[in-house]
């Protein structure tokens, strides 16, 4: 996992808005000058490092100076290695894990060990209060070592009333509350607003600026992004990849139906978010009638060169039931990962017909479930098209569809009038009848 | 005459059927121009459809300047309507987009030469099927030779 806007972030070297005008290129070779400068080591030695190891690296360096465990000069003669070193002692200070125990652990897993993850004294899911309060350098490393939990907890409510205009923070429980903190210092910290705009807003205010502002970074949208705890929500500003907060784990017990993607063309972020986008409107939707869905595989096809004309497919009637052609045999062999019983969407860029470029196209071969979908921006098109696979019919057929069929996920056009849009019950029960749903 | 607005809410199902072609008429030609103008590539490409079926000099017209359109969707939807446009219109486009630098606007190209296609182009279509270096693209070109030396 590669944190270098992160790192760019907390070390105020640049901004929010800074870095989304930035290239991957741009951030990481601003970090090398930032860390060289500020190192005993040179440009050089942290070229030669990939993005994980060089965020890594600037995780820890980071991490001791705003939690002044370390000072800016003190900081200027030491190697990384030297530093990864005295982070390991302050661990064990904090953790008392052990000195050999500690040094397993990866630059960033320390990181987030001073941040208040695996604290030995807390066996529950760690809240990181802790990391709040050092990040907003509210507190220092050494300070909060000799805090209780219930003190930082107090101390974080202290801040928060003093930077907000709200004074409700007892009420909250320290997973609320560490995310409400992680919010406020985000948006001090990468400049998006001063603490006397902060002292103006409420938490609320808070959490809807920095969805605008995830938006603006990720385009993913303020709909999906809504969704979000704000801890997630600060993770993606600070980089982690969609891919590790948007991926829903399914409880074991509960069967589901396993979901692949497979794309012909090359898989881009942006290519990326809109699996993401597609995927989880597809999962919250069916939720709400008991069909589950999983996440399967995510595949990039673009390098096949036996697959290139497939990128813009021709297809045949996509009616239910109705047989495949040549283009579409070929694709769907493609299987990789996926269970018979799987459904696997593929992505062209164009569909072609006798009747048109459809958008999505939900025939399959027999024994290889799937559909076929093109990159546009109807949120909810896999899930219509899986609804397909799954047995579902359209609601209507223009132009003899009437007022209020719209608002149905099975309504032909992409003019939905209601999003997310409706199911029916008799439509979720066509699908949890469907051979291909796992029986729960 | 519909509105722009009116005519995307006809055109825009998700699985394309004629119905909704024919729920247009000439007297919307001017406003399905229109809709080439937006943002979504797929949409304009359906307007090129949809004055595929519509017909007469204006819509052609306006097929054969799209057949240069920088989006890669809307020269595909040119060559694929071809089989059902006049031929004039169709020999025109195909004789460009035949060769296209994308091999998907090829590809749609070839598939939509018939045996009334003028004849430089059903030489240029020969050449294609013994020089062509794309092998999936040659074959498709051989099986359009086989389908047209069939139906003589």
């Amino acid at each position: 996992m590669s944190l270098i806007r992160g790192v760019l972030l907390a070390g105020k070297f640049r901004t929010h808005h800074e870095l989304n005008s930035m290239s991957r290129e741009d951030r990481r070779n601003t970090l090398i000058v930032e860390l060289s400068n500020r190192t005993s080591q040179s440009i050089g030695h942290f070229q030669a490092m990939d993005d994980d190891k060089l965020s890594g690296v600037g995780a820890v360096f980071i991490f001791i100076l705003i939690s002044r465990i370390r000072t800016d000069l003190e900081l200027k003669t030491m190697s990384d290695d030297d530093q990864r070193n005295t982070l390991i002692v302050e661990m064990d200070i904090q953790t008392r894990l052990g000195i050999n125990t500690l040094q397993g652990f990866s630059n960033l897993e320390l990181v987030l060990i001073g941040m208040g993850k695996l604290d030995h004294r807390d066996l529950e899911v760690s809240a990181y209060i802790r990391g709040v309060l050092l990040a907003g350098k509210i507190r220092t490393q050494h300070e909060l070592n000799s805090m209780s939990v219930e003190d930082q907890r107090n101390t974080l409510i202290v801040e928060l009333t003093d930077h907000s205009n709200q004074s409700n923070f007892q009420s909250f429980n320290n997973f609320e509350l560490a995310g409400m903190g992680a919010v406020f210092v985000f948006l001090l910290h990468a400049r998006i607003r001063t603490k006397q705009e902060l002292k103006t807003m409420s938490a609320d205010d808070q959490r809807n600026t920095l969805i605008v502002e995830i938006d603006a970074q990720t385009g993913l949208g303020v709909r999906l992004l809504q969704r979000l705890t704000n801890m997630d929500l600060v993770r993606l500003g600070l980089g982690v990849e969609q891919r590790e907060i948007f991926t829903h784990p399914v409880p074991f017990q509960i069967p589901a139906l396993r979901i692949h993607f497979k794309s012909l063309l090359a898989i881009s972020d942006a290519l990326r978010s809109f699996i993401t986008i597609q995927f989880e409107a597809m999962h919250e939707l069916f939720a709400t009638g008991q069909v589950q869905t999983a996440l399967g595989t995510i595949e990039d096809l673009s390098g096949d060169a036996t697959l290139t004309l497939l990128l813009n497919l021709q297809v045949g009637d996509c009616l239910l039931g109705n047989s495949t052609n040549a283009d579409q045999n070929q694709l769907f062999q493609n299987r990789n990962g996926a269970a018979t019983d799987d459904v696997v969407v593929y992505i062209v860029s164009t569909l072609t017909s006798t009747t048109g470029n459809p958008i999505g196209c939900s025939t399959f071969p027999v024994g290889q479930p799937g559909c076929v979908i093109t990159v546009n921006n109807a949120e909810w098109l896999t899930a219509h098209e899986v609804a397909h696979v799954l047995g579902v019919r359209h609601v209507c057929e223009v132009p003899a569809c009437t007022a209020g069929q719209s608002d149905n996920l099975m309504f032909p056009n992409v003019g939905w009038t209601n999003t997310p849009p409706n199911l029916s019950q008799a439509e979720f029960a066509t699908m949890i009848n469907s051979n291909l749903t796992p029986i729960t | 005459m519909k509105t722009v607005e009116e005519i995307k809410a006809i055109l825009s199902s998700i699985e394309t059927n004629e119905t909704m072609y024919s729920l247009l008429d000439q007297t919307d030609i001017p406003n399905v121009k229109r809709m080439m103008d937006e943002a979504e590539p797929w949409l304009a490409a359906r307007a090129i459809f949809a004055l595929s079926r519509l017909g007469g000099d204006e819509s052609h017209n306006i097929i054969l300047r799209a057949a240069t359109d920088e989006r890669s969707e809307v020269r595909i939807a040119v060559a694929a309507s071809c089989e059902i446009l006049p031929d004039a219109i169709s020999d025109t486009v195909l004789n460009s987009l035949i060769e296209d630098s994308e091999p998907g606007v090829k590809k749609f190209a070839i598939k939509s030469i018939t045996k009334t296609s003028e004849t430089r182009l059903k030489e240029k279509l020969r050449a294609f099927s013994r020089e062509e270096t794309n092998e999936p693209l040659r074959r498709i070109a051989e099986e359009k030779i086989l389908q047209i030396y069939e139906e003589n």
